[in-house]
């Protein structure tokens, strides 16, 4: 108790001199300043808490202050194309999500940017899956109750997904039309911003990953339903997937990872590529991400996570084009 | 009794001299940093976050409760003194307290916004304690049909504020409201408004139109004729509030902590709106309403209390619920979660060293602010002693680094100029800026939220008469709007009887 | 004073049917299913009604003047475009020519030109706040401000 006293007041000391001095003392390398990383979602959402937790890891595997700052909107949209304009000089980055790149373009016609082009791919870290919930004390208690609730009164649920074109939202339609039911999406700026209107009974359920409800889960205030992914959650085995419940469409997740405007340089991409790739082999960022009980580790150079999401892209188009007819 | 002995214990947990160290350097650098304009509580933190790595999770909140409460009080040092809001929420701040400057009060105003901030802080943490799970539970209740009511009422509200035409101030709240809609559209992604501009993406910066509006603008009007004479009154009288001053803001100081802590556990509310709120109430209740705006110490002490009460209202949901309501608390909730602490429901359970120690950590980061800031007040007090003819070249620097600094854009110094500009012909043809800022505040916030409500009543406007809560938001917001008429004819009575 | 606000009001009713115009053309979409023009479209119509209620408030009034105009020194117009022509010449030469330049030329020519010094005032005055600007922004608060042809 004592020693880590002592530690704590000499860390102090060693921090407020660092603090005054590194202005200093840092000389022409890369990075200068802090670099700011752009979230496209709303604090309290998967990928904010995904960030937030492995941030200082990161940062000091790239001797760069990371500086998140959430931009929300448009499913992603706006956050990303605040990176695409800005200047690949390596101090503005961009949380890199699958469904702002190969979803939202999709749904959102004039989309400011394009996957291909416009942005640099430094490295994939993870992807989540995604489950479906609603308060505990609905009178829907499983998976068939909620497609016959649904079936009788067609448009009357309304789930809460992270934004128009977002995975979760995709989900919605997937499902919809798999289980020949009409739910109707209603977007928010992110996951972070959904909680509290499912909490205060303002949307009927919603599709999310695990983290941001994982505390209202445990506590009981939140039902879920089933799991969109292949197998069962880890640490909560009493979810069933939603394959088992007989709708094979529905599994798809959200790949997170890192880019940058187009153009940015070689040497920072490498700078940032290499210092991911020893954050997410951490094992202290392992047993982070096991707690989160979302985001899998799933680390893929940009070239790799790029190819990726374009490939993910054309598969979605007949998906998205055959829900829009469908609507008409 | 728990109670007493949990903060109790908090306050073993924060009062130890390394913890008292830390959130002394933590005001310190907030203080300085929020100095700076354009950069607020929020990139303060997250410039110091790499240092909390290193440290017990303790002392990092409380090292960031000091740089949140420092930061924030910086911004208000420059709104009284040069009339640049270092961020939207001392913008109300600038109204009054920048005139008592002038007149030679800005120790007073420095003074009163400390001790009303450290008042405010006193009562709110008590709330926090007291109301927190019951207060969460309440701000459920708010759907987006509900914020869409309220944001209605925020800007029927700004009649009240209105000095000169109510005509022109709902002008300019209109003009606030379609500046809003420019950059990408919230709801789809869809770019509006930015004719390929790459700048106007992201929108109009609040933070440069704020500067432009207040701190350029004010310099336009200085230097447009030639100096008779000092544009601050030199003879500062008085470095503190005095008796009068202290008997005229308590009230004040209250009710803006109440507003300030019960409008910043709603989510989403941020920080800005109270203040006007706050600010409004006062010039209501007030008898002599036509002086707000003149350098009345109430319009500096309700604001300020108001800003900094919110700012501990916003820790309700974060704790309670898990929900960051804004970039300070999702900092904050960052910070805690590298230490494997997830609040939440089960926070004072699983971590009740955390849960109490952040408490007593504000209370102590209060504190630390009225021992640090009134020192310093005689010091900031000397600046306005340089002659304005060298002053105003400093104070422009300010603001081009201010708006400069949030993007690292030159262009969003370009936008404060041209905003510098409008403000200074705005203020030729009275209309005034304030309101214009809250709506552009607000704009966004009630667009979004008039959208969701649409999709989630299928289209149908009667969702925000049908739920009680948004119902009475617009019942009020209607009658608020229509009294000016009611009261147009009292008045005149009144001047009748008077004439005869 | 009248003047003035007339065309003030002129100018609001102008900018509210450009609003209107632009923001229908962005997409009204339908009351029950509003697409991105549809609230500034609201706005601006709310706008065209207060503006034109204020042009013809304003064409009733008599002449009344302003308290505080026309009072004491004439008005030196010329100040305010030099400041903001200054503004943006900074903003937009800061990335080549660097912080410290910048900030010495903006101050020194405004000192010289908006409340004219002597040459040797204004020089010092620019040199000493540049060099002061520079130590506390780059140095104390690390701000990513460019430094330009002089390279720190």
């Amino acid at each position: 108790m004592r020693q880590n006293k002592k530690r704590s007041v000499l860390w102090f000391l060693v921090i407020s001199v660092l603090f005054l001095t590194s202005g200093v003392a840092l000389g022409d390398t890369y990075p200068k300043g802090p670099v700011q990383l752009v979230i496209p979602f709303s604090p309290g959402g998967t990928t904010d808490i995904l960030w937030r937790s492995i941030s200082e890891f990161a940062g000091k595997n790239a001797k760069a202050t990371l500086s998140l700052v959430n931009k929300t909107g448009g499913g992603g949209i706006v956050g990303t194309s605040f990176v695409v304009n800005s200047k690949p000089d390596g101090y503005t980055l961009v949380s890199a999500n699958s469904d702002p790149l190969n979803i939202a373009p999709l749904f959102t016609p004039n989309t400011p940017y394009s996957a291909d082009k416009d942005l640099t791919f430094i490295c994939k870290i993870a992807v989540f899956p995604f489950t479906i919930a609603l308060r505990a004390d609905s009178p829907i208690k499983t998976l068939e109750e909620l497609v016959a609730y649904a079936k009788a009164n067609p448009g009357k649920l309304k789930a809460g997904v992270a934004g128009a074109g977002t995975t979760p939202h995709l989900i919605v339609e997937m499902f919809n039309k798999a289980a020949g039911i009409q739910i109707t999406p209603v977007p928010f700026g992110g996951a972070g911003e959904v909680v509290p209107n499912l909490l205060g009974g303002h949307v009927d359920l919603t599709v999310i990953s695990i983290p941001p409800i994982k505390s209202h889960f445990l506590s009981g205030k939140v039902r879920v339903l089933a799991s969109f992914s292949p197998t069962r959650p880890k640490d909560f085995p009493q979810i069933p997937t939603i394959g088992e419940k007989g709708y094979k469409t529905a599994n798809i997740s959200t790949g997170v990872g890192l880019a940058g405007p187009k153009g940015l340089p070689e040497s920072i991409v490498k700078h940032w590529e290499q210092a991911m790739d020893k954050t997410m082999k951490d094992p202290k960022v392992i047993d982070i991400m096991d707690k989160l009980d979302g985001p899998i580790v799933d680390f893929k150079t940009g070239e790799e996570y790029k190819k990726e999401i374009l490939a993910e892209l054309e598969g979605f188009k007949p998906i998205v084009a055959s829900i829009k007819d469908k609507k008409k | 009794m728990d109670i007493v002995k949990e903060v109790i214990f908090g306050f073993t947990v924060a009062l130890t001299p390394t913890n008292l160290l830390y959130c002394f350097f933590g005001v310190l650098i907030g203080t300085l940093i929020g100095v700076l304009p354009g950069v607020g509580p929020a990139a303060a933190l997250s410039l110091l976050l790499p240092v909390t790595f290193y440290v017990p999770p303790v002392s990092t909140i409380i090292l960031l409760a000091g740089i949140t409460y420092g930061a924030m009080y910086g911004g208000s040092t420059t709104s009284i003194l040069v009339n640049i809001p270092g961020e939207a929420a001392s913008v109300v701040t600038c109204l009054d307290g920048y005139q008592m400057a002038r007149k030679g009060r800005a120790g007073p105003a420095l003074g009163i916004s400390a001790f009303g901030s450290f008042i405010a802080g006193t009562i709110t943490i008590f709330m926090l304690i007291l109301l927190a799970p019951t207060l969460a539970s309440m701000a459920l209740k708010f759907g987006p049909p509900e914020y869409f009511s309220l944001m209605v009422l925020g800007l029927s509200i700004m009649v009240y504020l209105a000095k000169g035409s109510i005509i022109n101030a709902l002008i300019m709240v209109c003009f606030g409201l379609v500046l809003g809609t420019i950059g990408l559209d919230q709801m789809t992604g869809m770019p509006r408004f930015t004719y390929g501009i790459n700048t106007l993406m992201d929108g109009v910066g609040l933070v440069q139109v704020v500067i432009g509006l207040f701190g350029v603008s004010e310099v336009l009007i200085n230097v447009e004729r030639k100096f008779k004479q000092e544009v601050f009154e030199t003879r500062v009288k008085g470095l503190f509030p005095n008796r009068e001053d202290w008997k005229k803001s308590i009230g004040p100081i209250g009710r803006g902590s109440l507003i300030g802590f019960f409008l910043g556990v709603v989510p989403g509310m941020s920080v800005v709106i109270p203040t006007f709120v706050s600010y409004i109430i006062e010039k209501k209740l007030s008898k002599y309403p036509e002086k707000f705006g003149t350098g009345v110490i109430e319009g500096v002490a309700g604001p300020e209390a108001a800003n900094n009460a919110a700012s501990t209202g916003t820790l309700v949901p974060m704790l309670s619920l898990g929900i960051p309501t804004g970039a300070s608390t999702a900092l904050l909730l960052g910070a805690l979660m590298i230490h494997g602490i997830r609040p939440g429901p089960l926070l004072i359970q699983e971590a009740p060293d955390v849960f109490w120690g952040l408490i007593a950590s504000l209370y102590v980061g209060n504190a630390m602010l009225l021992v640090l800031n009134l020192p310093l007040i005689g010091l900031w007090v000397k600046i306005l002693k340089v002659p304005y003819h060298f002053l105003f070249s400093i104070i422009l620097l300010l603001c081009i680094v201010g708006s400069y600094i949030t993007n690292n854009n030159p262009y969003d110094v370009v936008i404060m100029a041209i905003f510098g500009l409008v403000g200074y012909l705005m203020k030729k043809m009275n209309y005034e800026a304030a309101p214009l800022v809250l709506s552009l505040v607000l704009g966004p916030m009630m667009e979004t939220a008039l959208r969701r409500s649409l999709v989630l009543s299928d289209g149908g406007f009667d969702v925000f008469f049908k739920r009680p809560i948004s119902a009475t938001f617009l019942i009020v917001a209607l009658l608020i709007l229509l009294s000016p008429l009611f009261l147009k004819k009292k008045v005149l009575k009144e001047e009748l009887k008077s004439s005869e | 004073m009248n003047n003035i606000s007339l065309y003030g009001n002129i100018f609001w009713i102008l900018f509210s049917l450009l609003t209107c115009i632009e923001s229908y053309r962005a997409g009204f979409g339908t009351i029950t299913k509003p697409d991105s023009g549809f609230f500034p479209f609201c706005a601006g119509i709310v706008m065209l009604g207060l503006g034109l209620t204020a042009f013809i408030k304003s064409l009733g009034e008599k002449g009344k003047r302003r308290g505080g105009d026309g009072e004491g020194e004439p008005i030196r117009w010329w100040n305010i475009p030099v400041i903001i022509i200054a503004i943006i010449l900074f903003a937009l030469t800061i990335e080549k020519s660097g912080f410290l330049i910048n900030t010495f030329l903006f101050v020194a020519i405004l000192l010289k030109v908006v409340e004219p010094q002597s040459w040797k005032k204004s020089i010092i005055g620019g040199l000493a706040t540049s060099i002061a600007a520079e130590v506390i922004f780059n140095v104390i608060f690390r701000a990513q401000i460019p430094s330009g042809i002089l390279g720190f």
